[in-house]
C-alpha cells in the first residue's frame, strides 16, 4: 500500500484503534438513555424532551462551525482531546447533578464536542496514513469504533438497569480516560498531504468546494441515509416492547449489539474494495441495504426475526462510517477544508436524523408501524437511486496503485 | 415537585416547547455556562429532595409533617408486578377536577432508552408501600395484559386506561387510600393542597 511521507509507527496505528474504540465507548452512554436516567430524577416529558432537543440542535448547529473550527487548528490531537474533555465533564454534570441547568448544559457541551471530535479523528487518521491508504485506515477505525459501542452498550445497559443509573455516567466518564490517554500516544505524524488539512481563511476553496456538485449530491444522499435509517430502530425496538413480552430488553439489546458485531467484521472490507472497486458501488451496497431492511422490519414476523433484519443495518453502518470521510478526503484532496467538509456532512447526517426520528414516531402513532416502516424504506430507496444516478466516482485517478483497474468513471 | 419545571423554562402549552423556549434558554445558557466557568457549575436551584413533606412550621405559615413512611413520592418511581418483578415507572398521574387521580402513566420496556413504551393504567390498580424502599409502588397487572395495553400518546389524546379486569367498576378505591400524595403530582400546579388525612 503505497503511503505519502514515511510509514507511520505501529504505535500510533494501534494508539488510534484504542482512539476509536473509547470514544465509540464514552459516546454510548449519551443518547436515549439520558431520558432513562433524567425520569428517574423525577423530569417531566416536558422538560427532559427540551434538554434532549437543545443538544440536538447544537449537534445540528454546531456542525460546520466545529469543522472549520478543526481546520483551523494545528493540533488536530488537541482538538479531539478537548472535545473528548468536555464529553467526560458533561457525564460527569449529568451524574453529580441531574438538574436543569447543569443537564442543559451538558447536552449542550456533549452536542458540540461531538461535532469536534469526528472530524478530528478523522483529520488524524488521514494525516497518520495519508490519502491512498485511509479507506482502509477508516474501516479499521470504524471497526473499532463499534466494537467499543457495542461493547459500551452491553455494560451499560446492563448496570443502569442492575446498579444504577447514575453509574452508566461515571462509567462514561470514567472512559474517557483511557481515550485521551490513547490520543496522547499517537505521534503527531508526518504532515502528509498539507493541501488536505491547511487551515486559514482561503475562499477560492472554499468556493470552489461549495460548488462542487459532489459535495451536494454526497450531502443530500447522507441526508436521506438517515432519514430513513434513525426512526428504524427505535421503531422496531418499540415494536419489539409490544410484542414480545418477558425477553423484550434482552431482544432489543441484541437489535443494538448485533449490528455493531456486523460493522465490526464488514468494515475493514468495506475499506479495502472502496480503493478496488471504487466508491461507488461500495455506497450502493450501503444505501441500497435500506430499503431491504424497511420492508423487512415491517413484514418480518416475530421478535427474533427482527433481530436478523436489524442486523442489516450494520452493513449500512459499515458503508456509512467509512464512506463519508472517506468521500470528503477524496473531496479535499486537492483544496483543503477536509473537516469543514465533513462538517456539511455531518449537518446533513444530524438533520436527516433528526428528522426521521420525528417523522417516523409521527407516521407509526397514526397510521401503524408497517407504513412507519415504509416510508422509512422510501427514503432509503431515495437515497440509493440519487446515487446511482447523480454521485459520480470520486476516488482519485492517480495513485489507482491497488486494484489498478482503470473503472474511474468520473 | 419539580423545581426544575419553576425557573428558567416555564413550560407552556405542550405542542411546541422546544421553539417557545429555544432561544431565551440559549441565552440562560451561555448565563451558564459563564457562571459555571467560575468555582462550580452548581445551579442556583437546591438540589431536590424529591418530599413531599413539609418540615417544621414557617412563621405563621400552618403546616403540617407527614413523615416519610406514611407517602410515596411517585413521579420517576420504580414500579413492580405482583411478584417483584421490576416493570418501568410511574412517569405521570391523571388527575380528575377534583384532583383525585383516575390513571398513571408507566413507561416500560427498552434497553439504554430505546424502544421504550407508556401505558396508562387505572389508579386502583396500583398499590402503594409507603417506607418500603424495595417495592414502593405495586401495579396489579399481570405481564400480558401489560404487553397488550395500548400506548399512552400524552396529553392531548384520549388516553386508554387499562383497568384490573377483577374489579370492573371503576370508581372504588381498592387498595391503600390513595388521595393522601396524589394531588402534588398532577399536571396542576405544585400548590396544590394535601386535601386529606395528615
Amino acid at each position: 500500500m503505497p503511503r505519502d511521507g514515511s510509514l507511520p509507527s505501529r504505535r500510533s496505528l494501534r494508539a488510534l484503534d484504542l482512539v476509536n474504540f473509547f470514544i465509540a465507548d464514552v459516546q454510548t452512554g449519551f443518547g436515549p438513555f439520558v431520558a432513562v436516567y433524567l425520569t428517574t430524577h423525577k423530569w417531566t416529558e416536558v422538560e427532559i424532551g427540551l434538554a434532549l432537543s437543545l443538544g440536538t440542535i447544537t449537534s445540528v448547529v454546531s456542525q460546520v462551525p466545529a469543522g472549520a473550527f478543526v481546520d483551523s487548528v494545528r493540533s488536530k490531537r488537541a482538538a479531539a482531546a478537548s472535545g473528548i474533555v468536555a464529553v467526560i465533564g458533561a457525564a460527569l454534570m449529568l451524574a453529580v447533578l441531574p438538574y436543569q441547568l447543569p443537564v442543559v448544559v451538558a447536552e449542550i457541551l456533549h452536542g458540540f464536542a461531538s461535532s469536534v471530535i469526528t472530524p478530528a479523528v478523522a483529520a488524524i487518521s488521514l494525516r497518520l496514513v495519508g490519502h491512498a491508504a485511509l479507506g482502509e485506515r477508516l474501516g479499521r477505525n470504524a471497526s473499532f469504533a463499534s466494537i467499543g459501542n457495542g461493547l459500551a452498550a452491553g455494560i451499560m445497559g446492563g448496570i443502569g438497569t442492575y446498579l444504577s443509573s447514575s453509574s452508566v455516567f461515571w462509567l462514561t466518564a470514567a472512559l474517557g480516560v483511557p481515550a485521551l490517554l490513547a490520543l496522547w500516544h499517537i505521534a503527531p505524524g508526518p504532515a502528509v498531504l498539507q493541501s488536505a488539512v491547511k487551515n486559514g481563511p482561503d475562499w477560492i476553496g472554499l468556493r470552489r468546494l461549495f460548488f462542487d456538485r459532489r459535495l451536494v449530491t454526497f450531502g443530500i444522499c447522507a441526508f436521506l441515509f438517515h432519514l430513513s435509517n434513525a426512526a428504524m430502530l427505535p421503531l422496531a425496538a418499540a415494536q419489539v416492547t409490544k410484542t414480545a413480552g418477558d425477553g423484550a430488553n434482552l431482544i432489543i439489546a441484541g437489535c443494538i449489539v448485533v449490528p455493531q458485531a456486523v460493522v465490526a467484521v464488514a468494515s475493514p472490507w468495506v475499506g479495502r474494495r472502496a480503493n478496488t472497486w471504487g466508491r461507488r458501488p461500495i455506497l450502493l451496497v450501503g444505501w441500497g441495504a435500506l430499503p431491504v431492511r424497511g420492508l423487512l422490519l415491517a413484514f418480518l414476523p416475530g421478535p427474533f426475526l427482527l433481530v436478523a433484519g436489524q442486523s442489516i443495518s450494520g452493513i449500512s453502518a459499515a458503508v456509512f462510517g467509512v464512506m463519508l470521510p472517506l468521500v470528503a478526503a477524496d473531496l479535499t484532496q486537492d483544496r483543503g477544508h477536509f473537516n469543514l467538509c465533513m462538517g456539511v456532512f455531518g449537518l446533513c447526517v444530524a438533520g436527516g436524523a433528526t428528522v426521521s426520528t420525528t417523522m417516523g414516531g409521527w407516521i407509526a402513532d397514526t397510521a401503524g408501524h408497517i407504513p412507519a416502516f415504509l416510508s422509512l424504506a422510501a427514503a432509503g430507496a431515495l437515497g440509493t437511486v440519487l446515487v446511482g444516478l447523480l454521485m459520480s466516482e470520486t476516488r482519485p485517478k492517480r495513485r489507482s496503485a491497488v486494484g489498478g483497474t482503470a473503472m474511474n468513471d468520473a | 415537585m419539580n423545581m426544575a419545571a419553576t425557573g428558567l423554562f416555564a413550560p407552556r402549552s405542550p405542542p411546541h416547547p422546544v421553539r417557545y423556549c429555544a432561544r431565551p434558554t440559549l441565552l440562560a445558557l451561555l448565563a451558564g455556562m459563564l457562571i459555571a466557568a467560575g468555582p462550580e457549575p452548581a445551579p442556583k436551584e437546591p438540589a431536590p429532595p424529591a418530599s413531599e413533606p413539609a418540615k417544621g412550621t414557617l412563621g405563621e405559615i400552618p403546616v403540617f409533617n407527614i413523615s416519610p413512611d406514611k407517602v410515596v413520592a411517585v413521579l420517576g418511581q420504580q414500579v413492580v408486578g405482583p411478584l417483584g418483578t421490576v416493570l418501568g415507572r410511574l412517569v405521570d398521574v391523571l388527575v380528575n377536577k377534583d384532583g383525585v387521580p383516575e390513571a398513571a402513566v408507566i413507561d416500560f420496556g427498552g434497553f439504554l432508552g430505546v424502544g421504550s413504551r407508556k401505558i396508562a393504567v387505572h389508579w386502583n390498580t396500583l398499590h402503594f408501600n409507603p417506607g418500603d424502599a424495595k417495592y414502593p409502588i405495586v401495579l396489579d397487572l399481570m405481564p400480558a395484559q401489560i404487553k397488550a395495553a395500548p400506548s399512552y400518546k400524552g396529553e392531548s389524546k384520549p388516553a386508554a386506561v387499562v383497568v384490573a379486569p377483577w374489579e370492573p367498576p371503576p370508581g372504588t378505591p381498592g387498595a391503600a387510600a390513595p388521595p393522601t400524595q396524589a394531588a402534588p403530582v398532577a399536571q396542576s400546579p405544585a400548590g396544590a393542597k394535601p386535601s386529606t388525612s395528615p
